[in-house]
Parts: structure tokens; sequence; C-alpha cells
């Protein structure tokens, strides 16, 4: 029976070295070596690389098929692209979300930067669609912005914290109250009619709830477990 | 039998008893996962009467000792790393250790009825030898062995059960928040599970057509190491199921068993 040298344990015959510290066992002629085990054959095992590889191409020939489909049917009443030119537009759009999703799921900040770029260019094609601009300019391009900008500060700040919990909610929350008063500034500055109406009361109820839950975090949590009212 | 079907969970449920304090997050053996649908077993196989004998030289049962030497085994593990990552991974090391509630509680269900201890030891606090450690697992496996500490573990998980509100939530969206509670709350709480099923009795007649039995934990994404022990004839069965290749612990484990004159015999699934 082989033996490792280093660890001191006597070891199965079909191993090559030794499963707890590496160390090769130099083979004996004279021992028939059987496995205890049935082999694993790996090659059989799906990777979580070749999951996502799979549910990719799934997903990308359900919209090769519903993007022709569309254009088929609209060629077919229409002659000519009419309003398939959305639907194209939308389903190119979800695929590109799609795999940004898949592919970088590890990396955050890549799938927001992608997403982000495809939607102003899905807004920006949207509205072109027709040949006239009529709302890229003045609205898409500005909220676009703006909605950026509060996903990549929130994102920055959640990555900062050290101890996440409540705290991201209270982040969350505030970038939304700030986010809904950016947009009815924009929308009524545009008409001519700066104010704050409606975006005041969504910021009255987050600011509150925000702050609440920030300081929850960093301050009872851990005096008072909310865990144990909930029996959880 | 209609009570071989009860759950003794709920029989021995005692209202208004306050819930157990979580404890602090326990150390976690960290380490690159393998593929999915693939676990790694590394059997280590001794003879039981020997260890019975040495666990006895220390006043202890087969459990205890196997839980002190698992302990002593992770706090070696922490001391093999570099003093910067010590200061990271450094926690409270705790083993769960299920407990056969039917000693406690006469029930004759075939349903599952256990609970588990965690006896473990802060290696912030210093330096233990293996002699401080079998004590602190002897004592904690009877403090908390006790029918009230354990009335308050029934109190709170059957507490969420018969809660209306959680009554009323579909299954399939309680299932979901089971294994987010699991991961956020239990798992926390300890390092990892020793099982020890105990020894093996078949009729003769059957025995002599069986090789060996052995008893393979559950994998855990969270604790990614654990242990199933099983005793059958004069063997006994410490097997490691593992998510990840890294074999350290495993490796100081049974060479720390081979230290105390107790031969192993190693066997593994692993390539």
């Amino acid at each position: 029976m082989p033996y490792c040298s280093k660890c001191g344990v006597e070891l199965d015959r079909h191993l090559k070295k030794c499963p707890l510290c590496k160390f090769p066992i130099p083979k004996i002629d004279d021992e028939i070596s059987l496995p205890v085990y049935p082999g694993i054959d790996r090659n059989n095992s799906i990777t979580n690389k070749e999951i996502r590889l799979i549910t990719w191409q799934i997903l990308c020939t359900i919209f090769a098929i519903a993007f022709f489909v569309s254009l088929v049917t609209d060629l077919i009443i229409n002659r000519h692209v009419t309003w398939s030119a959305y639907v194209m537009i939308g389903i190119g759009m979800a695929a590109f979300f799609t795999t940004f999703f898949i592919f970088f799921f590890k990396t955050p900040l890549v799938i927001i930067i992608c997403n982000c770029s495809a939607t102003i260019i899905f807004l920006f094609l949207l509205d072109h669609n027709d040949g006239r601009y009529q709302w890229f300019w003045f609205f898409g391009l500005p909220i676009w912005g703006m909605l950026t900008l509060i996903i990549v500060v929130a994102y920055i700040l959640i990555r900062t914290l050290k101890k996440p919990g409540l705290n991201v909610a209270g982040i969350i929350m505030s970038m939304i109250a700030l986010f809904c008063m950016g947009l009815e500034m924009l929308i009524s500055g545009y008409f001519g009619n700066l104010s704050i109406k409606w975006s005041f009361i969504v910021f009255a109820a987050l600011i509150p709830l925000s702050i609440l839950f920030i300081v929850y975090h960093y301050s009872f949590s851990k005096q008072y477990d909310i865990r144990k009212i909930f029996h959880v | 039998m209609p009570e071989e079907f009860e759950d003794g969970y709920n029989r021995y449920y005692k209202q208004k008893i306050p819930l157990p304090f979580r404890k602090e997050d326990a150390f976690h053996i960290k380490g690159k996962k393998i593929d999915r649908n693939l676990y790694n077993i590394i059997t280590g196989i001794a003879d039981v009467n020997l260890l019975l004998k040495k666990a006895k030289s220390f006043n202890v049962s087969l459990t205890e000792f196997l839980t002190a030497l698992y302990i002593k085994s992770l706090i070696e593990y922490i001391a093999s790393k570099p003093s910067m990552k010590q200061k990271k991974i450094k926690k409270p090391i705790r083993i769960m250790i299920p407990v056969n509630l039917r000693k406690i509680y006469p029930t004759i269900s075939m349903r599952n009825f256990f609970l588990t201890v965690m006896p473990g030891i802060d290696p912030r606090l210093g330096t233990y030898t293996f002699e401080e450690i079998l004590k602190i697992v002897y004592h904690t496996m009877r403090v908390d062995v006790d029918d009230k500490f354990i009335n308050q573990q029934i109190s709170r998980n059957v507490g969420g059960e018969r809660n209306l509100l959680v009554r009323i939530v579909p299954l399939c969206f309680k299932i979901p928040m089971e294994k987010i509670l699991y991961s956020r709350l239990s798992a926390r709480e300890h390092s990892g599970v020793i099982t020890n099923i105990g020894k093996v009795e078949i009729p003769e007649n059957l025995a002599e057509h069986i090789e060996r039995y052995e008893f393979i934990p559950n994998p855990n994404p969270f604790t990614v190491k654990n242990i199933g022990v099983i005793s059958f004839e004069e063997k006994i069965y410490i097997s490691f199921g593992s998510l990840c290749n890294e074999t350290d612990i495993e490796k100081i484990f049974y060479r720390n068993l081979r230290k105390m004159e107790i031969p192993v015999k190693i066997e593994t699934n692993m390539e």
C-alpha cells in the first residue's frame, strides 16, 4: 500500500499524488491499481461559462425570430418597413442588455456603462426613426444624462461602503428622490414654468426614510435586532 | 402509525419564550469554488476502537474529540496564513453539531427531529491547547444540550412557521426567502458542521454482504467544507465534503490525527 511520506497517511492504490499535500507517490508496479470510486467524467459537467453561453444563444435565437417575424409581417402587410422599425430597435436593445448582463455580470460598472450607452443609442434611434427629432434633444438626452449620473454615483457610494446593509436602501432612496426632483425641474423648465410640486412629495417621503435607514444602520442596529421581532 | 408522521417540533413548541441571542459571525473557509455538479470528497478511514480509546483517554466522546480536533485544525489553518490575512479572517470558530432530540423529548416520529449545538472558541483571545479546546467542547455540549436552551431554538424555528402572515405566503416565495435567511443568519454563525451518525448495526447475515458505509455530508456553499462521520464494524469513516480544491484543512486534520498515533487511510474522488 502506498503511503504519503509527508502526511504519514496510507493512500488508495490508484492515487498518483497525495490528495492532501499533492506530494507525488511513486508507482508500485506489483500491485494492481483499482479505483475505489468511479472516475468523474469532467467533460460531461457543464461549467458556469458554458451555461451563460447557452443561455445567451437561446435568448439571441428568440430575439432573432421575433426580429424577422415582425419585419416579414410588416413587409407583407405594408410593403415597406413601418411599425416594425420600433419593434426591431426594441429587440436590438433587449439583445444588447441581455448580452451585457450575461457576460459582464461580475463587473457591474461595465454593465452600467454599456447599458447606458445602449439606452442612449436606442432613444436616439426611436426619435430618429420618423425623420424628425421631437423629443430626444430636449428630454431624452438630459434625462438619460441625469439618470446615468445618479446610477454611477449610487454605485460608487455603495461600493465604498464597508458594511453594506440598510444603508444601501438609504442611498438608493436618496438618489431616487434627487432624480425625481431633477426630472420635474427639467420638464417644467422646458415649458417655461420652473417649479417643484409632485417631486417634493416624493422627496419628503423618501429622504426621511433614507435618513432613518442610514441612522439605524450606523447607530442602532447593534443595540436592537429588528430580525428578532419578525422571528427570523 | 400516525405518530410516526408527527412533527416533534410542533409538539414541544412553547410560546412566549425569549429568542436565543444571535451570535457574532464565525470564521468561514474561503476558496475558489469548484465547477457546478462537482463535489470533492476526502474520506479518512481509521480503526474505530483505536479512536474511541484515544477519545476516552481524554474523557470525552468521539464526536467531542473530532470536533475539538477540527477546531484545532482550523486554528492551525488560520495561523498558517500571512499575518495581514490572519487579521482579516480571525473570527470565532464554531462547529455545528446536530443533536438527536429524541433523547430529551420522547417521540416515535420518523421525521427529522434534531437541533444543533455550536461549541467554539475565539482565536483572537489567545492560543489554545488541544486540552483547552476539548474542555470547552465538552462543557458546551453539556450546557447547551439542555431542554431550556433547546426550547428556545424550537420556539424560534416554529414561531415563524406558526405566524399567520408567514402561513398565507405561497411556498414558492418562502423557499427562496428561507435560503436567504439561512445564508444571512444561520450559516454566518458557524464555520462548519460535523455530523456523527454513529455506529451502523445491521443483522449479521446482511452484514457479510456489505463492504462498508460512508456518510457524505451535504454540499454547503457557505461553510464550503463539512464533515460526515459514520462507523461500521471495526472502521470509522471520516468524510470531508468540500466545494473547493484547496485541501489544506483536510491535510492539517488528518496529519493531526496521525500525530496522535492513529493510522489513517485516505480515499478521494479528486483527480
